[in-house]
């Protein structure tokens, strides 16, 4: 399709004749300066509003019912439910704060990951590349299996610190939040550290050279040359894994054991569970719109930082 | 002049070997370089040119042999210690900082108030005339612009050692040639020592009080322009250094205090004041610049000259080459100005002699490479 368009465009100018002249062409120009990018962006566009956006105008649909199937009136009360009730909000907060906390942990453990393998001439690196990648071809329900292996009351920690006396019962190792923290910091790392490695590696060495011979310090010079020339890394890398941690489901399901509720944990149980759908459905554009919210703060943060 | 520096210093390199691996990049360079001097490291790509210059920078590690700067071994003294100004190949300009702020970040790290730097920086871009410029980002600029910049970046801090990094390669001549003259201008000016690396070698004998000539990671010679151009050491120098003919030849031996070499196509040359002695039946190349034969369009009244046959005039504008072939499949290129002194040049096909100053044909020994 590609090609017969290219031919297309290609043809079309040479078989203007020269006396019917500019104006066909111009206007040929300028129909094909907005023809190229709407042919471009058209299958995906298509895809995006089937896989997207449908599913989303129904569930926002379905948010101002009172029932469902067969919601009678338009009404606000499910989201007077998910917002006014403490235990909603709580679970909006943790939700949110787990995204958050995530990010920041990926962000500041990934980047030295990220530095050596964008900067290292060492022949381990590519073992570390190996090491970094290879959670990404497990999938995420093996990777929290083996925390749970790890952490469970049986688990690997406790009885190695039974075994050496430090505690005589087991620790509550997995039901708290921070336990989910670090499963999801294990699985969500990788995508920060790709996403800032390969912005590092574009970074040509020799502007911290020139910081160097300029007197920088090493310090000064990271934080002057390479760590706002890196800031998109970490943005896109942050971006990726907010989404996905306040998204996730399985890994607080399972090493929050019922104690870390999220919201992903709570719509599933909404719907699915008490087969509520109207007050899922206004739990998820909670999520959604929030996720939206703060991506867009984020966004318009990092605009101006980068045009200072 | 405003942006004047402080004495200036020596700089020089002991002994100085460099290995990646076990390949030897730089292989014993010894330099002295005087205070403000203006010194360019000339040779063919490959030759360990920029890793001298980023030894001296403190970028890369001598692994064996010492630096000093100003007499003080800096062999492990950290760059950003080392007082350089550096400008590299690609020029290296922060580019998410505007032209002033890259100027001003030498400054800024030298801990300078904030009045202090803005009058350096307007001064240092009056000086490459880059006046207006301040707010634009590098990639808004020309490639002469971004090379403005990386230079007053370089001197703006007024560095002991300013060293160049072929920072003229990306211009076009006319620009190249323009910069020339005020990176010689600016140096005179600030009287910095300077190191210049440049594998052009017209480059090297316009801007710098030394040449230094380096092959596979060794100096082989190293003089002042004239020096290098006139009495090059080696046929790989005198190749390296502007066009030159070879033809090949044998030593017959001396007579009358001169060498007798007698070429392919015959013609026994007396080589008088030709330094090296070279054993008889030894194969030698006879080396001359174009502009240092004479051409005389009558052969036969003339009896020293070779005789030749003119095969091709290439017009130049200033100058004309005659490509003269000499016999014996040797071809000799003289250069001719083009002053129009009556006698009206010769055409092609028309019968030369070829002549020269005593000591302007240099003989080398045949270089089984170049044979
Ligand atoms: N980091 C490195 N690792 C291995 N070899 C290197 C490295 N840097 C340079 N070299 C080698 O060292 C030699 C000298 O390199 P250098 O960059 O000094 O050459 P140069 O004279 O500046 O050449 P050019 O005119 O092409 O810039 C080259 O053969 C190069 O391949
Ligand atoms: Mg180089």
């Amino acid at each position: 399709m590609t090609r017969a368009l290219t031919e297309e465009t290609a043809a079309v100018p040479r078989m203007q004749q020269p006396a019917a002249g500019a104006a066909p062409r111009r206007r040929w120009r300028a129909l094909r300066q907005v023809l190229a990018p709407v042919l471009l962006l058209l299958p995906g566009a298509v895809l995006l509003a089937l896989v997207l956006v449908w599913p989303f105008l129904t569930m926002l649909g379905i948010s101002f019912t009172d029932r469902y199937p067969n919601g009678a009136a338009l009404t606000l009360d499910k989201y007077r439910d998910v917002l006014g009730d403490p235990y909603f909000l709580r679970i909006i907060l943790r939700t949110f704060g787990l995204g958050l906390v995530v990010t920041a942990i990926t962000a500041l453990l990934g980047y030295p990951v990220a530095w050596y393998l964008a900067r290292s001439r060492s022949r381990w690196k590519h073992l570390v590349f190996l090491g970094v990648i290879a959670p990404l071809l497990v999938s995420i329900v093996v990777r929290t299996m083996g925390w749970t292996i790890l952490l469970g009351n049986e688990g690997l920690v406790n009885s190695a610190l039974m075994a050496l006396g430090l505690t005589d019962t087991p620790l509550p190792l997995m039901q708290s939040f921070w336990s989910v923290v670090l499963g999801m910091v294990h699985i969500l790392l990788p995508f920060m550290v790709l996403s800032i490695a390969t912005v590092l590696g574009k970074i040509d060495p020799s502007l911290s050279e020139a910081a160097a011979l300029l007197g920088a310090h090493p310090v000064r010079n990271f934080l002057r040359v390479t760590l706002p020339l890196s800031a998109q890394g970490v943005a896109a890398g942050s971006v990726v894994v907010f989404c996905l941690s306040i998204g996730a489901y399985i890994t607080p399901l399972w090493l929050g054991r019922g104690q870390v509720t999220v919201l992903a944990i709570s719509i599933h149980e909404q719907m699915v569970v008490l087969v509520d759908w109207p007050t899922g459905a206004a739990a998820s554009m909670v999520l959604t719109i929030g996720t939206f919210v703060i991506l867009a703060l984020y966004g318009l943060a990092f605009a101006r930082h980068a045009r200072r | 002049m405003t942006l004047r520096m402080a004495e200036p210093v020596s700089v020089s390199l002991d002994g100085v070997k460099k290995w990646y691996g076990s390949f030897a990049a730089v292989r014993d360079v010894s330099l002295a370089i005087a205070p403000g001097e203006i010194v360019s490291l000339l040779g063919p790509s490959g030759c360990g040119k920029t890793t001298t210059l980023r030894m001296i920078a403190g970028l890369e590690t001598a692994d064996e042999g010492e630096i000093r700067i100003a007499g003080q071994v800096v062999n492990d003294v950290a760059p950003w210690k080392r007082q350089i100004g550096m400008v590299f190949q690609n020029y290296a300009l922060f580019p998410h900082m505007t032209v002033e702020e890259n100027i001003a970040f030498g400054l800024q790290m030298q801990g300078m108030g904030r009045s202090g730097i803005a009058r350096q920086v307007r001064e240092a871009m009056a000086q490459v005339r880059l006046g207006g410029m301040e707010g634009r980002r590098p990639s808004q600029l020309s490639g002469g612009q971004r090379q403005r910049v990386a230079l007053a970046r370089a001197i703006v801090t007024r560095p002991r050692v300013l060293l160049l990094d072929e920072p003229l390669a990306a211009l076009d001549r006319k620009l190249r040639e323009q910069m020339q003259v005020e990176i010689r201008a600016l140096q005179r000016d600030l009287g910095i020592t300077t190191v210049f690396v440049t594998h052009d070698q017209e480059e090297a004998l316009t801007l710098s009080d030394r040449v230094v000539v380096m092959e596979a990671g060794q100096i082989v010679q190293s003089g002042t322009p004239a020096e290098i151009y006139e009495r090059p050491r080696s046929r790989f120098v005198s190749d390296f250094i502007g066009f030159t003919n070879a033809v090949a030849g044998t030593v017959e031996g001396i007579r009358e205090g001169a060498m007798q070499v007698r070429l392919a196509s015959g013609h026994v040359v007396p080589l008088e004041g030709a330094e090296a002695g070279f054993p008889a039946g030894h194969a030698v190349d006879l080396v001359i610049r174009p502009e240092k034969l004479r051409l005389s369009l009558a052969p036969e009244a003339r009896p020293g000259d070779i005789p030749g046959t003119v095969r091709h005039v290439v017009y130049m504008g200033a100058v004309t080459y005659y490509h003269v072939e000499i016999g014996g499949g040797a071809t000799l290129i003289a250069m001719m100005p083009n002053d129009a002194d009556g006698s009206g040049p010769p055409g092609q096909g028309s019968r030369v002699g070829l002549s020269w100053r005593p000591g302007h044909m240099l003989v080398f020994p045949r270089a089984a490479a170049a044979a």
